[in-house]
């Protein structure tokens, strides 16, 4: 056999590195590149939070609810943006990465303050807003999570006035434990609560419906906010 | 998911292969041509085994004549092989103009009975084939012969080019060819050629004497033959400046019949000599072999994972469709989440899925240059890109089928 015919496994060794050195850059450089999409996630976050801060300061301020100036839609689209990247970032790194884990937290207390502050602005400037809170879980837990969430995402473009808070039951957080306990909610997922009432168990669409046309008029609501937009990953990060 | 993982498995097999091939590359760079130091003119004679070639053989023997090499030293053989249509007659006329063109007819017996009828009508002392469909270039054969200055050489194939295309099917088959001359360079200078393939090959007049006439080896004579030299430890080498030009399968039937029977080939006569896969006596020839097989494996299961992220991606649109209805946002709406990107964030897929893609364009790149090709590539290379890992799996998927199935196929 010549030589140049002849296996080389030092060779072919120092081959191996050299692609296990590319290969596992490859890997490096696209986790360093989410970890930067999760630092301006931070920021968008601390954005939210001043513009929650300030509404809450403006309603102490004037100690009745600016209701002429309140513009709480803008604050929502915020919250439903950083859910979306939430979702983007969890595919790609894992539900259980640590760093997306706190992101995670941090939202779900940004959206008990924005339900806060909602139920305040309802009242206080009567507006025709229903919020629904959504519980949620993994796959193996929540088999029909991910459809519920889906047809919550539908409804939330079709009638804009929804707001959806959505919370994964199993995240260990203590605002959402008191959010839980002040419900009484059992582990039977999917949960919604919608104006304070409590549905266990996975709702189809119509059966959604029925119950938001206790509190509105969806068709007269629906006809006249058609052309809002609809995100489609924004209720389950 | 065994699909993802496979996917990550043949990027890094692809990286790892990409690396040998282009480091064995640079590393002999000076050795791609073979300079000449004295000239020097043996006799050779040049067997054309054709099968209802009526429409080529003109243009192959006409190139066959205009072959810069003196005229008393070439001999062209012309074998029928009992071929329906007028190739002898074609033929014949080039004999009565020409000594140098014999001319025989025979009953249809497959390529290796006419090229075996071929070797029994020469006394020269090189003798290659070429198919009847294919034409060469006129500096062809002096470049083949350079390489026979060296003793140990036994056999040289040249780099064969796709003469013309005319639509995708031939394009993709342009690059297929491309980027083998670049490889096969490769495996010649690593000892480890495992093809001569029909459009010239030339061998020294003793390799046929030592190894016997040819074989129907499953269809693929050309493959088994090369097996039978590295199993002698006779070396081949590449002209890779030596240019043939063959016409490419013209449709997806044809291209498939042919490929199906260059595959199973492969196959059948890798079990036939199973010793060639014996690491430590064939060496990098071993490797190569085992990485073809491996290779095929792999192509199977990435074309699967295609498939079944686009189903599941239809199931999902039709799911989504069940519980909200007809909503038109989200049924155009799509999530390129997949494996490459999701929303701005590059998965590690997309980074070593484009290193891949470089290496191929590097192979295209050097090929190009080093076989003087002007063509304009961009549109063929495209859709080779696009096509060419589902039809792979398709040749190979079909290849294993008839084996287990141990259906035969012809060789038109």
């Amino acid at each position: 056999m010549s030589e140049k015919k002849k296996f080389n496994w030092k060779r072919h060794f120092l081959i191996f590195l050299i692609t296990l050195i590319i290969f596992s850059s490859g890997f490096f450089l696209s986790n360093f590149l989410a970890e930067k999409r999760m630092l301006q996630i931070t920021a968008v976050q601390e954005d939210l939070r001043i513009d929650i801060l300030s509404l809450e300061t403006q309603f102490s301020i004037l100690a009745q609810a600016p209701c002429e100036n309140l513009n709480e839609s803008t604050l929502t689209q915020e919250l439903y943006e950083i859910s979306r990247r939430l979702a983007s970032i969890s595919s790609t790194l894992g539900r259980n990465n640590s760093y997306f884990l706190r992101l995670k937290k941090y939202y779900s207390i940004l959206e008990i303050k924005h339900w806060l502050l909602l139920k305040k602005a309802v009242k206080e400037c009567d507006l025709d807003i229903v919020s629904i809170i959504y519980f949620y879980s993994d796959k193996k837990t929540c088999p029909d999570c991910e459809n519920q969430g889906y047809i919550l995402t539908n409804l939330r473009g079709k009638y804009p006035f929804l707001r959806v808070y959505s919370f994964d039951f199993d995240l260990d957080l203590s605002a959402i434990q008191a959010l839980k306990s002040i419900y009484f909610l059992e582990k039977n997922l999917p949960i919604i609560i919608i104006n304070d009432e409590v549905y266990y168990s996975f709702k189809a669409k119509k059966e959604l419906e029925e119950i938001l046309s206790q509190y509105v008029e969806l068709e007269s609501l629906e006809e006249a906010t058609s052309t809002e937009e609809s995100d489609s990953d924004g209720i389950q990060p | 998911m065994i699909l993802i993982e496979t996917l990550y498995i043949a990027i890094f097999l692809g990286l790892y292969f990409s690396i040998f091939v282009l480091s064995t590359f640079f590393e002999n760079r000076k050795e791609i041509y073979k300079g000449l130091k004295k000239e020097n003119f043996p006799s050779v004679c040049l067997i054309v085994p054709c099968y209802n070639e009526g429409k080529n053989i003109k243009r192959t023997l006409d190139s066959l004549l205009n072959l810069d090499y003196p005229r008393e030293k070439l001999e062209i053989i012309v074998v029928d092989d009992g071929s329906k249509d007028d190739t002898f007659l074609k033929a014949k006329a080039f004999e009565k103009r020409t000594k140098q063109v014999r001319v025989f007819r025979k009953e249809n017996g497959g390529k290796y009975t006419a090229l075996n009828y071929g070797l029994l009508k020469t006394k020269a002392q090189f003798i290659g084939s070429l198919d009847g469909d294919s034409y060469l270039d006129s500096k062809a054969l002096k470049k083949v012969m350079k390489y026979f200055e060296d003793k140990k050489i036994m056999a040289v194939i040249s780099t064969i080019k796709i003469s013309e295309v005319k639509n995708i099917i031939e394009g993709i088959q342009y690059i297929e060819f491309l980027i083998a001359a670049f490889l096969r360079k490769v495996f010649s200078i690593l000892d480890s050629l495992n093809v001569t393939p029909g459009p010239l090959s030339v061998f020294r007049r003793e390799v046929y004497k030592i190894l016997g006439p040819y074989r129907k080896a499953h269809q693929t004579e050309d493959l088994e033959f090369a097996f039978r030299l590295q199993k002698a430890n006779f070396k081949i080498a590449h002209a890779i400046d030596s240019l043939v030009y063959t016409k490419a399968c013209p449709t997806f039937k044809s291209l498939f019949h042919q490929r199906l029977r260059w595959r199973r080939g492969l196959l059948l006569n890798l079990k036939d000599y199973l010793e060639l896969l014996n690491i430590k006596k064939h060496g990098n020839l071993s490797f190569l072999l085992y990485y073809s097989v491996i290779a095929s494996f792999i192509s199977i299961v990435l074309v699967g994972y295609i498939f079944w992220k686009i189903g599941f991606f239809f199931l999902e649109k039709i799911n989504n469709f069940l519980l909200v209805g007809l909503d038109y946002f989200n049924l155009f709406s799509f999530q390129p989440d997949w494996i490459l990107f999701n929303l701005g964030l590059i998965r590690p897929t997309l980074i070593l899925g484009f290193l891949s893609l470089v290496a191929i364009l590097t192979y295209i790149f050097l090929s190009k240059k080093l076989t003087f090709d002007k063509k304009s590539i961009t549109k063929n290379t495209v859709f080779y890109l696009l096509l060419y890992v589902f039809l792979n799996a398709i040749w190979w998927i079909s290849a294993f089928f008839f084996i287990l199935v141990r259906k035969d196929i012809s060789w038109q």
